[in-house]
């Protein structure tokens, strides 16, 4: 993984070259994992299509300014996080909140389609992978602790307005989140620090 | 790992997750980010909250695309239009209501501003506590924060023809590697429905947001956020979003400044 680490700091460097392969090459890496995070915090196809396009132009623009503390393809979801979470304050009232990251660990857990020509194949059965095995993390908490943790990131709520939304006082919301959270590091081992 | 020294700090280990996540509000954000300063129990924290917060935004299912070169390419050709040399970056192609004139303009008030600073300085320590007043934080924790402020890199921000009376004062300090921009602004006009006030970080023609807030009913708001790893800015600027946060700048600028 530090090999495709560094292939994407080389990636991001050559776009600052205005390297347009490079940045093909980058969304060939890491778009199916960005717009996957856009259209689960947003859902909404077309506004996923373009929070992952406006994330991957700012890759190109800022490429110059790029200097790597970490990899990219975790800054990257960062972005994409911050851009749908905007999308979604935006509207008002927000969408309910349906399903989430319990769906996404259940039976509607989609695996990418091998048809599907976007990753590179070993980017892409790692990142599968990867999901996999958060995502049937996640179903494995108990469901209040999970409903937090959807709230809190993928829903963007703050403290007090998951609590409200969940009518529950503000230590408990706390309290599920420090369980979760110790939970997810306990049992899934690139928590642990390995990078991945 | 940090699980032993946990013990050593009487904070709920919930607020580094909070903050990791972005979930605490401004207000709250800023004051943890100053016990950050102090607590390598909480930096620790922090950073393990921070890998669990990149694994679930890693995690999520990936359905297919429907037409996965389509979007490739067609983020490739904007890409394209707006670096069309491929080696200097052309003008902006997200509409940007901040005028470019209006930089050398903010550049110039800067000055003003930055002796103005220091005169404002006690205004601006009264708006800040009155806010965090109303967010119940103690006395003593609230000055200590302040005092924070004067630390770092600081940016003087000047009020627009749009919002004459408007001053803002922002730290850019590192804290666990990473830059923590604080804001404190006062005499901002105060916003109705969805509006918000959203800061941008400005990079030639780039515009990248900092975060929202909004004010109370004398004008008087902060904000605290992450600047991403490797983005630089030569000036800052506050628009007034009407319709919510928005992705680029498309409401009137209030406020400007630029790192002196």
């Amino acid at each position: 993984m530090a090999g495709s680490a560094d292939e994407d700091d080389l990636l991001v460097a050559r776009c600052a070259g205005g390297d347009a392969d490079a940045l093909r090459r980058l969304i060939e890496r890491h778009g199916r994992a960005a717009h996957a995070l856009a259209l689960h915090i947003a859902r909404d196809p077309a506004a996923a299509e373009e929070i992952t396009q406006d994330a991957f132009l700012r890759v190109w623009r800022g490429a110059r300014r790029y200097t790597p503390q970490g990899l990219f393809r975790a800054w990257l979801l960062r972005v994409v996080r911050h851009l749908a979470l905007d999308h979604l304050r935006r509207r008002r009232p927000p969408a309910p909140w349906s399903g989430g990251a319990a769906a996404a660990a259940g039976p509607g857990f989609a695996a990418p389609d091998p048809a599907d020509p976007l990753p590179g194949p070993e980017d892409q059965a790692e990142a599968a992978e990867t999901g996999r095995a958060l995502a049937s993390l996640l179903a494995a908490l108990p469901p209040e602790q999970r409903r937090v943790v959807e709230l809190l990131y993928y829903a963007g709520l703050s403290h007090r307005e998951a609590a409200r939304r969940l009518g529950i006082p503000l230590g408990t919301l706390k309290g599920r989140v420090r369980l979760a959270l110790d939970r997810l590091r306990r049992e899934f081992p690139p928590l642990g620090g390995v990078p991945w | 790992m940090v699980n032993a020294p946990h013990r050593r700090c009487r904070r709920s280990p919930a607020d580094a997750a909070l903050f990791a996540f972005g979930s605490l509000p401004p207000l709250e954000r800023l004051l943890f980010a100053r016990h950050l300063r102090g607590c390598p129990v909480c930096r620790g924290r922090v950073a393990e909250a921070g890998a669990v917060a990149d694994a679930l935004a890693a995690g999520v299912p990936q359905p297919p695309l429907a037409d996965p070169a389509a979007l490739t390419e067609r983020i490739v050709r904007r890409a394209l239009r707006e670096r069309p040399s491929g080696r200097r970056r052309a003008a902006a192609a997200v509409p940007v209501q901040i005028p470019v004139r209006a930089t050398a303009a903010v550049l110039s008030a800067l000055l003003l501003a930055n002796a103005l600073l220091a005169w404002h300085a006690g205004r601006l320590v009264r708006t800040a506590r009155t806010a965090l007043a109303q967010q119940s934080a103690s006395l003593a924790v609230l000055q200590g924060a302040l005092q924070d402020l004067a630390g770092g890199q600081t940016v003087a921000l000047r009020g627009t023809p749009a919002a004459p009376g408007a001053l803002a004062h922002v730290t850019v300090q590192t804290v666990g590697g990473r830059r923590l921009l604080m804001l404190v602004a006062g005499g901002l006009p105060v916003l109705s429905g969805p509006a918000v006030y959203q800061l941008w970080l400005i990079a030639g023609a780039v515009h990248t947001s900092a975060g929202v807030f909004t004010v109370d009913a004398s004008g008087r708001g902060a904000l605290a956020a992450w600047i991403p790893a490797g983005r630089s800015f030569a000036a800052l600027g506050v628009t007034r979003q009407g319709a919510g946060p928005a992705v680029a700048p498309s409401g009137t600028r209030v406020l400007g400044g630029a790192p002196g």
